[in-house]
């Protein structure tokens, strides 16, 4: 194996779109269609994290469901690349890659979803919504060794060994291990989740909202194992979260959504400090301070767009405090700002 | 309407059966909303802050007992009230936004056509009438397109829009109480400002008062008047949020502040070492003793929740630290 290959990227995405039905009639096709995702491309490194930040609504689970092949792209490319542990693991990835691979990667848009199985085990998902995604008849300990049932994975005792030893890293004693889904707390189930999507020893986990349920010391544990994870495993992680503190801390780059849109990206520590675009200015603002410094101002009014009628020009002109004219008329691209990029005629050089 | 506090809940004990019989996941806990207060109960994963909620209004899941204790609202113990009496009191005068939107939403239901439904039967509102409120309901926790969100299912929306479905249907039968759990921890912060915002509104408009359950320090910072903090189902220290905030007594509400996450601050917070323990494995004595830093002899008998002689009026912690005056109890 080329040293390349581990060491380049995880996953890269190209102008990945993904639409819903508008408006849905009965059996028919729609007429109109929103475009939840509408043309992003980025990048993770072999063992980093980026970060997908964002309003409410703007496309950041149906992008993460994308890469999971749990929603179907539209258009545009996903292209995942396994490293060599994962594949001396996975039966029948080789053999994939050997047929539909480029540079030894996979474009996950393009794949048939019979062939989804060997991939798949190298994918995590921790679900947004803890709940409906714990199979409620399922004794806890089960619901974490399922992936490693699915891929048979081990004897029955080695199975619920591994179960314990996840449930007690996500901070859940073992001896819990029996109870159902339902008998746990919102935070607990969160972690739950965690664990399960972990059980397989995955390459690359898209986690949505990981964290939102828990306080800040079951937090820090969690953040704690997920780092931990990253520098024993190489891990990589697409880290969804509206938790810009935890983003601060686990993110080496982050990228800002809006509207279906990218409007930012760039190394987390330069985004933070010196914020390009005027949205991701008006998200920083926002961030309540546990001494009422700043506590919570709202800088960002008016309505966000509709997906299936989003505005000309730039998406965040209408309530962008400093649009010009240009901003209705014309889409801007994309603009150096520091050490990362921005979608903003501001970050404009000067010409 | 009596004068008074508008909630006052004391003694609540919640158990829930085990291999060695039925052990208590809320114990012996109190605390008072005054009219147009917000309250924060706070505390960490599992300490038992939802069911402190569901038990208010008697919705609790069938394996967990309420095994004692009264809830009064407005003068009336709830905990006591039979079944049908207490339909006039859920989603009219105390009103639930529930952790689990998913869970709390029919699938089968446009959403408008849910929160139609509060408004129909606590509201007698007409068809017109109530199209109309949904949307401006909708607006208010700023959905995009009010009317058009009415008519989506609940899995047609995302995470936070689904969370704000539920926040408008707590808010659709005016309540004076409003209990959120965790009603904002799906929510990015520029939306999170403006529902903390509304709360803000109407509780100066109308009085409303709020038991806000949440994780997050800073929210709470920016939002309540005081705070209740658990840990493993026992109330570990009350007061004024300032007082709390700045002057905490408890070596776990100290621990919760110092694992703050700071924008400001690269490098991760230490959590509190360990974890809560299962309820059937609790230590004797303060439930915290085998994680705290402090813990000394005297721990291995639980303390009571002990008004501080140094702290503001009201301000009380369950810390044998700060029990320096003999014979004082519970
Ligand atoms: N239906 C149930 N049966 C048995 N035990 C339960 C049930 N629901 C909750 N528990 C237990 O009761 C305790 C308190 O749960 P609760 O949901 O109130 O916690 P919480 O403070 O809301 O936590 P979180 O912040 O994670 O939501 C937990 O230890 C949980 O495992
Ligand atoms: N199944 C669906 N059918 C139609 N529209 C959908 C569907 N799922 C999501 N949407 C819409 O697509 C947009 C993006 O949703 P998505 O769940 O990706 O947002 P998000 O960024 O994860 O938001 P949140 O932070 O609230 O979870 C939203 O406007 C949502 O209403
Ligand atoms: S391009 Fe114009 S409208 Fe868009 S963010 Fe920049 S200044 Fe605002
Ligand atoms: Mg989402
Ligand atoms: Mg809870």
């Amino acid at each position: 194996m080329s040293a390349a290959a581990d060491n380049g990227w995880r996953l890269r995405l190209r102008a990945l779109e993904v639409r819903y039905p508008a408006e849905q009639r009965w059996l028919r096709r729609p007429r109109r269609w929103a475009r939840a995702v509408d043309g992003v491309s980025l990048e993770i490194p072999a063992g980093e994290t980026l970060a997908l930040v964002g309003e409410s609504g703007c496309g950041k689970t149906t992008l993460g469901r994308a890469v999971l092949g749990l929603v179907a792209a539209s258009a545009g490319e996903i292209w995942f690349r396994p490293p060599e542990a994962v594949r001396r693991q996975a039966p029948g990835l080789d053999a994939l890659l050997a047929g539909r691979g480029r540079d030894g990667a996979l474009d996950l848009a393009a794949l048939p979803a019979a062939a989804w199985k060997p991939v798949r085990r190298a994918l995590g998902m921790v679900f947004q919504d803890p709940s409906s995604s714990l199979n409620p008849r399922m004794r806890v300990w089960r619901v974490v060794a399922e992936p490693l049932l699915i891929h048979r994975a081990g004897s029955a005792a080695a199975l619920r060994a591994r179960a314990d030893a996840l449930l007690e890293r996500v901070g859940i004693a073992p001896v819990l291990g029996e109870r159902f889904p339902n008998e746990f707390s919102g935070g607990q189930r969160q972690r739950i989740g965690i664990a399960r999507a972990l059980a397989l020893d995955p390459a690359l986990v898209v986690c949505d909202e990981p964290v939102s349920a828990l306080d800040v010391s079951v937090k820090a544990q969690i953040l704690e194992l997920l780092l931990d994870l990253q520098r024993e495993r190489g891990l990589s992680y697409l880290f969804i979260s509206h938790d810009l503190a935890v983003v601060r801390q686990i993110a080496q780059r982050t990228a800002v959504m809006y509207a279906g849109r990218l409007a930012e990206v760039g190394p987390t520590d330069a985004l933070f400090a010196a914020p390009r675009h005027p949205y991701t200015r008006a998200l920083l603002a926002a961030v309540p301070a546990v001494d009422g410094a700043r506590a919570g101002r709202l800088l960002l009014r008016g309505e966000p767009p509709s997906p299936s009628a989003p505005p000309s020009g730039c998406r965040f002109h209408p309530r962008c405090p400093e649009a010009f004219a240009r901003c209705a008329a014309e889409e801007p691209g994309w603009y150096r700002a520091g050490e990362g990029a921005a979608a903003c005629f501001l970050a404009e050089p000067l010409s | 309407m009596s004068e008074g506090p508008l909630l006052q809940v004391a003694g609540l004990t919640l158990t829930v059966p085990s291999p060695r019989g039925p052990v208590a996941v809320v114990d012996r806990v109190g605390f008072v909303i005054g009219r147009g207060e917000t309250l924060g109960l706070l505390g960490e994963s599992g300490c038992g802050k939802t069911l402190t909620a569901l038990s208010l209004l008697r919705l609790l899941p069938p394996a967990v007992h309420l095994a004692a204790g009264s809830v009064r609202f407005d003068g009336v113990d709830l905990a006591a009230l039979p079944e049908r009496q207490l339909r006039r009191y859920r989603g009219k005068r105390v009103a639930m936004v529930f952790q689990d939107p998913a869970a709390a939403l029919n699938p089968v239901l446009r959403v408008g056509a849910q929160v139609e439904e509060v408004l129909e039967v606590h509201r007698r509102l007409s068809g017109a009438q109530r199209r109309r409120e949904v949307a401006r309901l909708f607006g208010d926790v700023g959905l995009a397109e009010p009317e058009r969100s009415a008519r989506r299912y609940p899995h047609e929306l995302s995470g936070g829009q689904r969370q704000r479905v539920l926040i408008a249907m707590a808010l659709a039968g005016e309540p004076e109480l409003v209990v959120a759990d965790e009603p904002t921890a799906s929510l990015d912060v520029t939306v999170q400002a403006q529902i903390l915002e509304l709360f803000r509104e109407l509780r100066q408009r109308r009085g409303l008062s709020l038991l806000w359950i949440g994780h997050d320090l800073g929210v709470a910072a920016s939002l309540c008047d005081r705070v209740t903090i658990l840990y493993a189902g026992r109330v570990a220290e009350t007061g004024a949020l300032a007082r709390v905030f700045r002057q905490p007594l408890h070596p776990y509400t100290q621990g919760l502040l110092a694992a703050m996450p700071l924008l400001e601050r690269r490098a991760p917070p230490k959590g509190i070492p360990g974890r809560v323990p299962p309820p059937a494995e609790l230590p004797e004595g303060c439930r915290f003793r085998d994680r705290c830093p402090a813990a000394f002899a005297d721990c291995a008998s639980e303390p009571a929740l002990i008004p501080a002689p140094l702290g503001s009026p009201g301000q009380a912690a369950a810390c044998w630290l700060h029990a320096t005056r003999p014979g004082a109890a519970t």
